[in-house]
């Protein structure tokens, strides 16, 4: 099995060490050259840099975010590009650039032009049409950001002097740009692009366009099994190395895991794919939208929501967020809860991690191990507050064992249940119900001890 | 129906530089606190506004305080908001008004209500200022009140409204102007002015378009008393108070001087302003100290017409 | 569509006292798009209703009839035996829905879980904010389709006032300025010369203020009474 490793990190020489350690094969690269590449994992050591599509098709990096999930990091490095260097934003979405990443871009640029940097942005089509686009783009041209729509761009790259080159023309002029650092959403049609697609969560629609209409390119947030990302700015530092090993833990079992055959099947078999009731849904597009893994497709005949079983991975997500108690999962196998009410604390622990640390510390916890009722979940942030609201008739506390930040393959679910968490217990302390607390543990499956201590502090009083 | 003019329209259509200030009337029922305020400025203004429920605040009606004044020998110009009222009060309003001889009116959104002391409150705005504007003049001119039935007797007020030149967009408080003044009003007075360069590039835009030769423009200008005083002024929504100002507070030994000193710079800059024909000198919370102002500035003592 | 947002929970709990069987009636529509009174909203009250009793030693028994609309006679036929299978009704509809279901049935007493608040539609998921006023009159061809009646806190039809900055209203930095959005809109149509127009008072009985409203369509309202 081959794993790549992007980035150009200190943290690199652990992560391969690890990798070997697990006897699979480790590639440390600076991009992905998917003309020849044989890719069974992607461990991301930086928020991607740079892509370029050179003329013969192949690649160098990956497309960077342009959204608001860059990071320290990322911003340090365009900070430390020297004055006089310019900064280009290139969108190209084929037709039309969707509003949501418009706007997202256009904040990009606003904040690299505030800080005193010559930001291009370059995009076929500049289309703020809604609510706050326009306010965006009017701030962003304010603080110096040059627009440019164009017909026609192409970008190239010179390896040797690392720095890209964009030409483009906007129907009057040509122009060409030489920058070092492009933040760049092109998705070209390359047949390359299938095989690593397929792990960075996008998907070729029929007419040729890549699916990405609500998450774009976004490599270093794949929810998708088979692309990791350590984020270097949570390593502490000093501790590099057991940070490291902690994660890859997680990280190696989930590679190997996903490698075995039939893993997608083991997903329904276990977890049973959601499915839309069409006569209860009103159609409000909130699991369409709460969706990480773009599992969701409209029906317009049965005016409703429909799963795409390919991309659902199980979470349960939008089970928790449908208003109108819509979905249910069907086919999945019975790891229901254990329903004894004789026990005051519930725990629901995330299958991603923290349930195997709570099995782990589980015995130890002497005489409390017969007090708690347990349930494992697909993802933490699918247990809502009515669930909650519901358990509370019964339990006195809530416990929700989940993933520690931003090791979330659903990407938020740690906040979710944070945020559930805290709705249902305000709930009750508003309406002067003592007693009831939900809480929220995050610990991976390496972690037992965080779990142990927090489990037994909240046991304890 | 025959009238004597307004003294503070006599005194712009004379071409004379005109001179106000603001009356705020009382939290109160007493009417010898509006005769007090009234009495300082005998002589020193030619006209006062008198204000309507300023930031929501309830007050003394404009109407009843500016009707006290004008007993001190000191004209009001009356303030009406389109928050409080609808149109019928409204009109109702201003025959009273006229009736009891006031002759000035300014016609402005008014605060919302939500920064006063009785946010509770339903807020009206039936009608806008521009809408009020051209249905007053309407009024004026053809004795037909808004409802369509007429007025034998209508009034013949001497009509105003406000202009902020630092809202943004610019332009479109520029347009907003021109609608005003198409609407009717005569005169109008700015938002208090602090930043020059700002306010250069709004004159230019209105005097593009020859607002300045259709309507007496006043400057306005606050007079601050304390740091704090300016302090807050830069936190109004819709002002822009340079930052040197407050620099110049700070760094001063007598703070009061400073304010005044402030005012009657900023005062000598606006008057030779192509298209400004007044003054309007907002001194809240100091109104004594307008006298020394205009005084100081050079403009006593006032016409007599 | 109409927006609402749940009451707080301790009122509703109080406003429950002393029954002992309640019925939470939830809707499926509007107020389910806005997260406020669908089904999981009636369930997580439930558990809370049903909590609290317990806590206090009463003996209260609490069910959710889930009605895909409130507002609409052959819907809330379906599940009348359900409704009216107990004390009281906790109708997690907006307004609308609540006197529906009281003007139905009139000897039971029906009560709101719902702050109904306007029209409008969500600018991203769990956000929604105001969007029209149900004036009776719609202007939107005039504003580039930003309603100055409803997104303008004073309802200026010549805007804007003095307070609009940095393209916010002055009474709340979260609220934009609707003129200067329209301004801004009818630049990008190129209808700037809208406004130069001076809009008349306009007429509010088509609001509210003439009294409540209502529509009739006497081509399929056939009525004996002409």
């Amino acid at each position: 099995m081959s794993v790549w490793i992007l980035g150009n990190n200190n943290l690199n020489a652990e992560v391969e060490r690890c990798v070997v350690a697990a006897g699979m094969d480790a590639v440390v690269a600076d991009g992905v050259d998917r003309r020849n590449a044989v890719i069974d994992a992607v461990i991301i050591t930086e928020p991607p840099r740079i892509v370029a599509l050179g003329e013969d098709g192949a690649e160098y990096g990956l497309a960077s975010p342009t959204t608001n999930l860059m990071d320290d990091a990322e911003v340090e490095r365009v900070e430390s590009l020297k004055t006089n260097d310019k900064i280009a934003i290139l969108l190209d979405y084929g037709e039309e650039t969707p509003e949501y990443i418009a706007a997202k871009a256009i904040r990009t640029a606003k904040r690299f032009a505030g800080k005193k940097k010559e930001v291009v942005f370059l995009s076929k089509v500049v289309k703020c049409g809604y609510g706050g686009g326009e306010q965006e783009y009017l701030a962003a041209r304010d603080a110096g950001v040059v627009f440019v729509k164009y017909e026609e761009a192409s970008i190239s790259y010179d390896e040797e002097a690392d720095s890209f080159t964009i030409k483009a023309n906007d129907g009057v002029l040509d122009m060409e740009i030489e920058t070092p650092y492009v933040l760049s959403a092109v998705v070209r049609d390359i047949p390359e692009l299938e095989k690593i697609s397929k792990k960075l969560r996008l998907y070729k629609r029929a007419d040729g366009r890549v699916n990405d209409d609500r998450f774009f390119l976004h490599p270093a947030f794949s929810t998708r099994r088979g692309v990791y990302y350590l984020n270097p700015a949570l390593v502490a530092k000093g501790s590099e190395r057991d940070a490291v090993q902690r994660v890859m833990l997680s990280v190696i079992a989930d590679i190997k895991a996903a490698a075995v055959p039939g893993y997608e099947q083991e997903i329904v078999r276990r977890w049973g794919i959601p499915e839309v009731d069409a006569g209860k849904c009103a159609f409000c597009y909130s699991c369409y939208r709460a969706c990480t893994h773009g599992a969701f497709e409209p029906d317009a005949e049965a005016s409703a929501m429909k799963v795409v079983e390919g991309l659902c991975q199980a979470c349960g997500t939008c089970v928790a967020i449908c208003p109108g108690e819509a979905i249910a999962r069907k086919g999945g196998g019975d790891l229901a809860m254990t329903g004894d009410v004789s026990k005051k604390i519930k725990v629901y622990c995330c299958e991603n991690g923290a349930a195997e640390a709570f099995d782990g510390v589980l015995p130890s916890l002497g005489e409390y191990a017969g007090t708690i009722d347990s349930e494992r979940v697909a993802c933490g942030g699918s247990v809502s507050a009515d669930i909650l609201a519901n358990d509370f008739i019964d339990y006195d506390t809530i416990i929700i064992a989940c993933c520690i930040e931003d090791a979330c393959r659903h990407m938020d679910g740690d906040r979710r249940a944070c945020k559930q968490a805290e709705r249902a217990t305000e709930l009750f302390q508003k309406a002067s119900i003592d007693g009831k607390r939900a809480i929220v543990i995050q610990a991976s499956h390496a972690m037992e001890n965080v779990m142990k201590d927090k489990l037994l502090s909240i046991l304890e009083g | 129906m025959d009238y004597e003019k307004s003294n503070f329209q006599k005194v712009l259509e004379a071409g004379k530089f005109a001179i106000t200030a603001e009356i705020g009337p009382p939290m109160s029922a007493d009417a010898e606190n509006v005769r007090e305020k009234a009495r300082e400025l005998a002589g020193v203004v030619d006209a006062a506004n008198v204000t309507d429920n300023q930031t929501a605040i309830v007050r003394m009606s404009s109407i009843a305080a500016a009707y006290l004044s004008q007993g001190e020998g000191v004209e009001g110009i009356v303030q009406m908001t389109m928050r409080d009222r609808n149109r019928l009060a409204m009109q109702a309003d201003i025959l009273g008004a006229w009736a009891l001889g006031l002759k000035n009116l300014l016609v402005l959104s008014g605060d919302h209500q939500t920064f006063g002391n009785h946010p509770q409150s339903k807020n009206v705005f039936d009608v806008d200022t521009i809408q009020f504007l051209q249905a007053i003049n309407r009024l004026q001119e053809d004795g037909v009140f808004m409802g369509g039935s007429k007025c034998k007797h209508p009034p013949k007020f001497f009509l105003g409204a406000t202009v902020n030149p630092f809202a943004d967009p610019l332009e479109l408080q520029v347009i907003r102007l021109e609608k005003k003044i198409d609407a009717g009003a005569r005169f109008i007075q700015t938002q208090c002015i602090y930043d020059l360069e700002r306010f250069d590039r709004f004159m230019d835009m209105a005097r593009a378009r020859g607002l300045h030769e259709r309507a007496y423009m006043q400057a306005g200008i606050f007079v601050n008393k304390s740091l704090k005083s300016i302090q807050m002024t830069q936190l109004v929504a819709g002002m822009s108070v340079p930052d040197e100002y407050v620099k110049r507070f700070e760094q001063a030994e007598d703070v009061q001087a400073e304010g005044i000193k402030i005012a009657v710079e900023l005062i000598a800059k606006l008057k030779g302003v192509d298209g400004i024909k007044g003054m309007h000198i907002m001194a809240v919370g100091w109104e004594d100290i307008v006298p020394e102002i205009v005084k100081q500035a050079g403009f006593l003592p006032r016409p007599i017409l | 569509m109409i927006v609402a947002e749940q009451k707080p929970i301790n009122e509703i709990v109080d406003s429950l006292n002393g029954f002992g069987r309640i019925v939470i009636a939830s809707c499926g529509t509007c107020v389910t798009v806005c997260m406020a009174g669908g089904e999981k909203e009636a369930l997580a009250v439930r558990g809370v209703v049903e909590a609290d009793a317990k806590a206090k030693g009463e003996d209260v028994s609490v069910s959710v009839v889930n009605l895909k609309r409130q507002c609409d006679d052959e819907f809330v036929d379906d599940l009348e035996d359900e409704l009216l299978d107990g004390d009281v009704i906790l109708s997690m509809a907006c307004g609308v829905g609540v006197q529906f279901l009281a003007d139905k049935y009139p000897g039971r007493l029906v009560l709101p879980a719902l702050n109904t608040k306007f029209y409008g539609a969500a600018k991203e998921l769990g956000y929604w904010t105001e969007l029209c006023a149900g004036c009776g009159n719609c202007l939107l061809e005039k504003t580039g389709g930003i309603c100055p009646i409803a997104r303008c806190s004073k309802s200026i039809l010549n805007g804007p006032c003095g307070g609009s900055q940095d393209s916010k209203c002055e009474i709340d930095a979260e609220i934009d300025c609707a003129w200067h959005l329209i301004y801004d809109r009818l630049s990008e149509l190129g209808q700037l010369d809208r406004l130069n127009e001076i809009y008349e008072p306009r007429d509010w009985r088509t609001n509210r203020d003439g009294g409540p409203r209502s529509v009739r369509k006497d081509d399929v309202n056939i009525s004996d009474s002409e």
